[in-house]
C-alpha cells in the first residue's frame, strides 16, 4: 500500500490509510469495534459512552487551528469594532488598547474619512492626508516635549493610533454631509460637537496614559484645533 | 503486477530541511560583490535606527523642552500680559533663580506654547471666517498658503532683529527666544479677529491701534529683558534704540500679516 503523506512531506509509515465508509455521517469507534450508523436509534448506546466519552474518542488527525488572522496577530474587525465604540460612546480604554495600540482601525478611519466627500464631488485626499501627516508631526512633537519634564515619551505610533481613532465622529459628520447641507447654523453646530466629542475622547486617553494634572487642557487644545481643521475641511 | 511507485515531490519540502546554520551568508546567494553590499545595507540600516533613537531621545531630553513646560497657570498670565502690558505694574526681570530651571515659575520667560497654538488659531478662524462669507470651495488652499506665509513672515523678522542684535553690540541672542517674542503677536491677532467678528467691524480701528500698541510694548519690554541678560556691568547706550527698532518691526510684521490674511 502506498504510504501516507500529509501537506508538509513528513511520511509516517506507520500511519494508517484512512478508511472511506460508505455512508460519511456514520461514527466508527475502533477500540470497540462498533459502527453507528445514520438513524440508528443511539440511546441506548449511551451507557457504552460511545459519543460522549471523551477519552475514547477518535484522535483528531489535524491539531485544531486557529484562525489565519489570529495567528498573523492582525486585529480583528470586532476588536476594531470595539475601540471604535469605546471612542464614540466615551467607554473606557481597555489596557490592552493603551499598551499596545493598532494601526489598521486608523487606516480604515482615514480612508473612509477621504472617501466619503467623493460621494459629495468633493476631492481632498491630498489635503486630508497631507495636513493629518503635519497634524500627527506637530502633536508628536508637542505632545513629546511637553511630558519629558516626568520623564516619559511616547511613541509615533501610538499617537497616530490614538488621534485616528479620534476620527470616528469626524468620519460621521463626512457621512452626514453626503445627505446634509452643512453649510449652514445646524451645520456648524454639529461640526462643533463632532469636534468637541473626538476632542474630549482622545484626550481622556491621554490623560489616562499620560497622568497630567494642570496640563489636561493644555493637551485638548491642540487636539481640538486639529480636529477642527477636518471639521472645516469636510463642511467647507 | 504490482503498481510502479511514483516519487512524489512535495513543493513544500523546503520548509522540513533544516538548514545548515554554519553555512555563511554569503556562499548562499552567489554573487559575492552584491552579498557583500546586501550586508553593507543591513548594517547601514541598522546604525541609522540607533541613531534616529539617540536623536530623538537627545532631542526631547535638551533645552528645548523648557519652552513647552507651561501649566494652566503660566497661559492665564502669559496672555493677560500680553494683551495689558500698558497696566502691567509688576517686575519686567527675568529671575537668576528660576530661569534656568521651569518657565512655569517666571511668567516672563519665553515659550513656544503660545506662539504655536495662537498661530494655528488664527489661520483657523479665518478660514473660518472665509468658509461662512466668500469662497468656500477655496479654503482648504487658503488654510494651507495662510500658514505658510506666516511663517515666512515670522522667519524674516526674527533674521532680521538676529541682524539688528548683532549690529547694535554684537550681542548674541537665542534664535528661539526671538521666535517666541516675536510670535506671541499671533495671541494678539486672535483676539483682535474675535472682538471684530463679536462688535461687527464698529470698533476696528480702536481695537487694531490698542493691540498694536499692545505688541509694541511687549516687544519692548521683552527685548530690554534679552539686551539685559546679555549685558551685565556695563551700560549700553544702545539698549532703548534697539528695543524701540524691534518694536516697530514687530509692529510693521503684525500689519502685513493682517493684510495678508
Amino acid at each position: 500500500m502506498q504510504p501516507l503523506k500529509n501537506p508538509f512531506g513528513i511520511i509516517d509509515p506507520n500511519e494508517k490509510p484512512k478508511q472511506i465508509h460508505s455512508n460519511p455521517f456514520d461514527i466508527q469507534n475502533e477500540d470497540l469495534n462498533e459502527t453507528i450508523k445514520l438513524g440508528d436509534n443511539v440511546e441506548n448506546q449511551e451507557e457504552n459512552h460511545l459519543l460522549f466519552d471523551s477519552s475514547k474518542s477518535q484522535p483528531q488527525e489535524y491539531n485544531e487551528d486557529i484562525p489565519l488572522l489570529e495567528d498573523l496577530d492582525i486585529t480583528s474587525p470586532l476588536l476594531i469594532k470595539q475601540r471604535i465604540m469605546s471612542v464614540l460612546l466615551f467607554q473606557k480604554c481597555d489596557s490592552e488598547y493603551l499598551e499596545d495600540p493598532d494601526l489598521s482601525g486608523p487606516v480604515l478611519i482615514v480612508a473612509a474619512l477621504g472617501l466619503l466627500p467623493l460621494l459629495t464631488g468633493k476631492v481632498h485626499f491630498n489635503y486630508i492626508y497631507g495636513i493629518g501627516l503635519w497634524g500627527w508631526m506637530l502633536l508628536y512633537l508637542l505632545m513629546n516635549f511637553m511630558i519629558q519634564q516626568q520623564g516619559k515619551q511616547i511613541e509615533f505610533y501610538k499617537i497616530l493610533s490614538y488621534l485616528g481613532y479620534g476620527l470616528a465622529p469626524i468620519v460621521l459628520l463626512t457621512f452626514l454631509s453626503v445627505f446634509l447641507q452643512l453649510n449652514s447654523s445646524f451645520g456648524y453646530a454639529l461640526a462643533i460637537v463632532c469636534a468637541v466629542w473626538s476632542t474630549a475622547s482622545v484626550s481622556k486617553t491621554f490623560d489616562t496614559i499620560l497622568a497630567l494634572q494642570h496640563r489636561r487642557f493644555l493637551i485638548a487644545y491642540p487636539l481640538f484645533l486639529f480636529y477642527c481643521t477636518f471639521v472645516i475641511i469636510t463642511i467647507f | 503486477m504490482k503498481p510502479e511507485l511514483i516519487p512524489m515531490t512535495d513543493p513544500l519540502d523546503f520548509i522540513m530541511i533544516p538548514v545548515d546554520q554554519n553555512k555563511s551568508f554569503q556562499s548562499r546567494i552567489g554573487n559575492p560583490f552584491l552579498e557583500e553590499t546586501a550586508s553593507n545595507i543591513g548594517k547601514k540600516i541598522a546604525l541609522f535606527g540607533t541613531k534616529y533613537e539617540n536623536f530623538i531621545c537627545s532631542l526631547f531630553s535638551s533645552q528645548y523642552r523648557f519652552y513647552f513646560d507651561v501649566d494652566n497657570q503660566y497661559i492665564l498670565r502669559k496672555l493677560s500680559l500680553l494683551h495689558t502690558p500698558i497696566i502691567y505694574r509688576g517686575d519686567w526681570t527675568l529671575s537668576n533663580e528660576t530661569s534656568s530651571v521651569s518657565i512655569t515659575k517666571n511668567m516672563h520667560a519665553p515659550d513656544l506654547y503660545l506662539p504655536l497654538m495662537g498661530l494655528v488659531t488664527l489661520v483657523l478662524l479665518q478660514c473660518l471666517n472665509i468658509g461662512i462669507n466668500n469662497a468656500p470651495q477655496y479654503i482648504s488652499i487658503y488654510m494651507i498658503n495662510s500658514f505658510w506665509k506666516c511663517l515666512i513672515i515670522s522667519s524674516i523678522e526674527v533674521a532680521l532683529m538676529r541682524i539688528l542684535f548683532f549690529l547694535f553690540g554684537n550681542l548674541k541672542v537665542s534664535i528661539i527666544d526671538l521666535v517666541s517674542i516675536s510670535n506671541y503677536r499671533y495671541c494678539s491677532l486672535t483676539t483682535l479677529f474675535i472682538f471684530n467678528l463679536i462688535t461687527y467691524h464698529i470698533f476696528w480701528t480702536v481695537g487694531t491701534m490698542y493691540i498694536l500698541l499692545s505688541q509694541a510694548v511687549f516687544v519692548y519690554k521683552s527685548t530690554q529683558i534679552c539686551i539685559e541678560q546679555q549685558i551685565q556691568k556695563c551700560e549700553n547706550s544702545f539698549e532703548p534704540t534697539l528695543a524701540l527698532f524691534l518694536s516697530l518691526l514687530q509692529v510693521g510684521c503684525s500689519c502685513l500679516i493682517f493684510y495678508i490674511l
